[in-house]
């Protein structure tokens, strides 16, 4: 209990010195802005409201072509693209209209993308003057861009319904929704009951992409966006020249629930972000000449340390300044906030300005280009003894080929560089400081286990396995019988463990960046998906590994489902036996191990295929046969008076017995949180006149329940447990005084 | 919204929907803008009621911060003030990165209760009235997470 108190302790006292700033003036802010518009203090937060602006304003577009010919959906960048590639002036002038400006900024956005395609078609030699052009235009056509999305924002309404696509040439398609608050509440509402939302072939009803993300801006800001699966150009090329749908609907049940809107994607191949930054890059080197020895930088970067390997380079460095104008440099933007988190930005004011870091291989290509892989162990704005050390995770982007070198930059892009900073040749992108790192061709192996059935993950599993396999008995092996054993020594991220700091970064970068889907995609990899990887051993013991779900079948599912039940039984039993003598701790514990139980159930079972019901079968004695059911399907079972006929017991597709259910309790325990976990029912079916040898010796049993109307529920159990228990009222009666006797609610009992 | 009603929402309210976006993006910088971006957009609202006020600025600042962290998980980039650990031997520091690294390890669901319940005060009940989650729920939410915050900050002490 003391350690509780000290963990909440010292929660209140970080909580309680997170503030706000008293200097934020929000008359100020608005009278700055000149209208109602936001005024963004962060970078990110500009980029979002473009993006929020770009939604409104080709919402706008597509809404007033539409009303111009109401029979026709809007056909974003069709004819009216060709026209506008031929027109390829920015636009200039008071702009008098919304029209206007969803018209001009529509120009500007795809001028711009042109200025990237025609410097990719020139990445290997782009030269100065284009360099320059690009550079002239690209600034143009962003002041004009703005002007408009500013427009747009401050003089139109906000309308309903909006689909606007556009395709990536890296194989990412970016939708955004933008929709009522009464489609978003119907969207969000189906959305949280597991339906996904997927682009179909409008005409067919195909479904071509399953999209996996979605974001939304506040309660009433109707933005959502969804970016399709990384899937290969053929199945973009589905959606080409097509006229597309989004839906909502579910995988297992191919139900269609609702189509939100018809739309084409923009005719364009379309530059994505980090592929701009790149080219952006190459474009600012033509423009400062490529002799990089005639490139000074002020400050000297030297390498301490370095690991690579086909993901990612991790860099340990210190940066010192070589000149005044570096140790300007640092003790100007390098500072430490009062709660000692280390806030060291040379590029230029943290939130706006982050430093960045450009990654070129020996070979030319950009292999990374973030803002933000900066971990500051140190630095020291000392005059006279300016120093920044950092540590680095820079992950690449495709694996790079053996031997070779990366130059590693350091770059500022402030956008509030003075003058005198100009004049000291620090401009708004200008590299500081490079290394030089040797890439190491290594395996940087990621396992994912199931371990006893349990899902480890990767936080855990890098603590787990590092010490075995610091003992160097980490052992897989392969469907074709093979074996291989993993040790320390290839799993250089495992040794990041061993000291603090790489310790700290680790949990960090596992924290922050890496998703379930993250871990499942990149833990053995090539090997799990293609189902190699078979098992994982260490210290004796085998592990099945299971890339995909935790439990693969619905048959697996139930025998967690067993497992777990006779889990809560034993809490239960002893708790019956001992309440007198438990103290309270112990019983909120055993409280909480049941609630951990039922938890273990419902994720088994959402995840298993065939996860419409669960079924523990529990033979009792006699001619009855207790069903304990979960399911996360609405199942109402019918009244008693039509029960005939509404439960088959099969082994594999023979059926052995056709009976009725003799006693329903509909919804007898739920769990509260219903909407995630489902329900459980007790059905009862009456054996008589069924040959019970021949149930006893079945090998495969399912129930198949016609229910709801006829629908077929089909689901595997065990029949093997035929052992003494608490009746089910019992354990409901026996939970209800655990609970209430701590003061412990999770579950309602509605029997 | 008048500028003067939310300027006395903003008195009465900043700290708390500041805290709340950290709770989502782990970043004191970015859980601020989130939480100034919030309030100039309370603005742009129609005036409601009050006890809507503060559901509304929470809701937004905190999607607001999942959205900042979406898109850095896309993007695989880590913050930098999620990555610091800046030597010093100050025992009750240490203590609090821990709680806040805790804290941010906890699912999603737990971390708003917690802080409104622990930090701000408030009831289970005023909190549920606040979440707009039955007291029940928003009850068990609390106490669960409290276990899991504990048995967290213990990991991060280790």
């Amino acid at each position: 209990m003391k350690e509780r108190k000290d963990a909440q302790q010292a929660y209140i006292n970080a909580m309680n010195k997170l503030k706000m700033p008293a200097d934020i003036d929000l008359n100020k802010k608005i009278i700055v802005s000149g209208s109602s518009k936001v005024k963004m203090k962060s970078k990110a937060f500009a980029y979002a409201a473009l993006a929020a602006m770009l939604i409104v304003c080709i919402a706008v577009g597509a809404i007033v072509l539409y009303n111009r010919d109401s029979n026709t959906t809007p056909k974003i960048g069709s004819s009216r693209d060709m026209t506008l590639e031929k027109d390829q002036s920015i636009p200039g002038g008071e702009i008098t209209s919304v029209e206007q400006a969803v018209a001009e900024h529509q120009k500007c956005e795809l001028l711009l993308n042109d200025e990237y395609i025609k410097l990719k078609a020139n990445r290997d030699n782009i030269s100065k003057e284009m360099a320059d052009s690009f550079y002239e235009r690209t600034q143009k056509l962003a002041e004009r861009d703005k002007l408009c999305t500013d427009y747009i924002s401050e003089y139109s309404s906000e309308k309903t319904l909006f689909v606007h696509a556009i395709k990536f040439d890296n194989g990412y398609i970016d939708i955004e929704f933008h929709l009522d608050s009464e489609s978003w509440e119907q969207f969000d509402k189906l959305y949280e009951k597991g339906y996904g939302y997927y682009i179909c072939n409008a005409k067919t009803g195909e479904k071509l992409l399953r999209c996996v993300t979605e974001y939304r801006a506040s309660p009433k800001e109707l933005g959502a966006r969804a970016q399709g699966s990384k899937v290969d150009m053929s199945e973009l090329a589905k959606l080409k020249g097509k006229l597309s749908s989004v839906l909502i609907g579910s995988d297992e049940m191919n139900e269609r629930v609702t189509v939100l809107e018809e739309f084409e994607f923009f005719d364009k191949i379309f530059i994505g972000g980090d592929e701009r930054a790149e080219l952006k890059q190459l474009a600012d080197k033509a423009r400062n000449g490529k002799d990089e020895k005639k490139q000074s930088y002020p400050l000297d970067v030297k390498l301490v340390s370095e690991r690579a390997d086909a993901h990612g380079i991790v860099v340990k460095l210190t940066a010192k300044p070589n000149s005044e104008q570096g140790a300007e440099l640092i003790r100007k933007y390098g500072k430490v906030d009062e709660n000692s988190q280390c806030d060291i930005y040379p590029g230029g004011e943290r939130k706006e300005n982050p430093q960045e870091i450009t990654v070129i291989g020996s070979d030319g290509y950009c292999y990374s280009f973030a803002d933000q892989h900066h971990f500051v162990r140190s630095v020291s704005t000392e005059k006279g003894s300016e120093y920044i050390d950092y540590i680095c995770y820079i992950p690449l982007r495709k694996t790079p080929p053996e031997d070779l070198s990366f130059d590693i930059y350091l770059s500022t892009t402030s956008s509030d560089i003075t003058d005198k900073d100009i004049e000291n040749g620090i401009t708004k992108r200008t590299n500081v400081g490079k290394i030089t790192v040797k890439y190491k061709r290594n395996v940087a192996e990621k396992v994912y286990i199931a371990l006893s059935g349990k899902k480890i993950y990767l936080s855990d599993l890098y603590f787990t396995v590092h010490d075995y396999c610091e003992n160097g008995s980490l052992t897989l092996k392969y469907s074709n019988g093979t074996q291989r054993t993993v040790n320390s020594s290839d799993l250089w991220l495992w040794e990041l463990r061993k000291n603090k700091e790489d310790k700290d970064l680790f949990k960090q970068f596992i924290s922050t960046t890496a998703t379930d889907d993250d871990i499942r995609a990149n833990f053995f990899k090539d090997e799990i998906s293609t189902g190699d990887v078979t098992s994982v051993t260490y210290a004796g013991e085998e592990y099945k590994l299971n890339a995909d779900t935790q439990y693969k079948t619905a048959q697996e599912a139930s025998q967690a489902f067993e497992q777990a039940y006779n889990g809560q039984l034993e809490i239960l039993k002893k708790y019956k036996n001992e309440s007198g003598k438990l103290s309270k701790d112990t019983v909120t514990q055993m409280c909480e191990q049941y609630d951990e139980y039922l938890d273990t159930i419902c994720k088994s079972a959402k995840t298993a295929a065939g996860k419409d019901v669960i079924v523990l079968a529990r033979k009792t004695a006699g001619s009855e046969l207790i069903l304990y059911i979960w399911s996360d399907a609405d199942l109402t079972f019918p009244a008693r008076a039509n029960l005939d006929e509404v439960c088959e017991i099969c082994d594999n597709d023979k059926t052995l017995f056709s009976g009725k259910l003799n006693k329903v309790n509909n919804d007898l325990v739920t769990y509260k949180d219903t909407a995630n976990y489902g329900r459980f029912y007790l059905v009862t079916v009456d054996c008589k006149g069924a040959d019970m040898g021949q149930l006893k010796k079945a090998q495969q049993y399912y129930v198949k329940f016609y229910i709801n109307n006829g629908t077929e529920y089909k689901a595997p159990f065990t029949l093997t447990t035929d052992q003494a228990e608490l009746s089910v009222n019992d354990r409901n009666t026996l939970y209800a005084e655990m609970t209430k006797s701590v003061g412990y609610k999770a579950f309602t009992s509605q029997n | 919204m008048e500028k003067d009603v939310v300027g006395q929402y903003y008195t009465q309210y900043a700290d708390t929907v500041m805290k709340a976006a950290w709770h989502f993006c782990g970043s004191s910088h970015t859980a601020q803008d989130c939480a100034q971006e919030a309030f100039l957009r309370l603005l742009q609202e129609e005036p409601m009621p009050d006890s809507k006020v503060l559901p509304w600025l929470l809701c937004t600042a905190v999607n607001l911060a999942k959205d900042y962290h979406r898109r850095h998980e896309r993007s695989r980039t880590v913050a930098l003030e999620e990555a610091i650990d800046m030597p010093t031997d100050n025992d009750e520091l240490l203590a609090e990165r821990a709680a806040q690294r805790a804290m941010l390890s906890l699912p999603e669901k737990y971390r708003l209760p917690l802080l409104l319940n622990l930090v701000q005060g408030y009831t289970i009940e005023q909190t549920a009235k606040i979440l707009g989650k039955g007291a029940n729920t928003t009850g068990s939410l609390i106490r669960r997470g409290k276990n899991l915050f504990a048995k967290a900050y213990e990991k991060e002490c280790v």
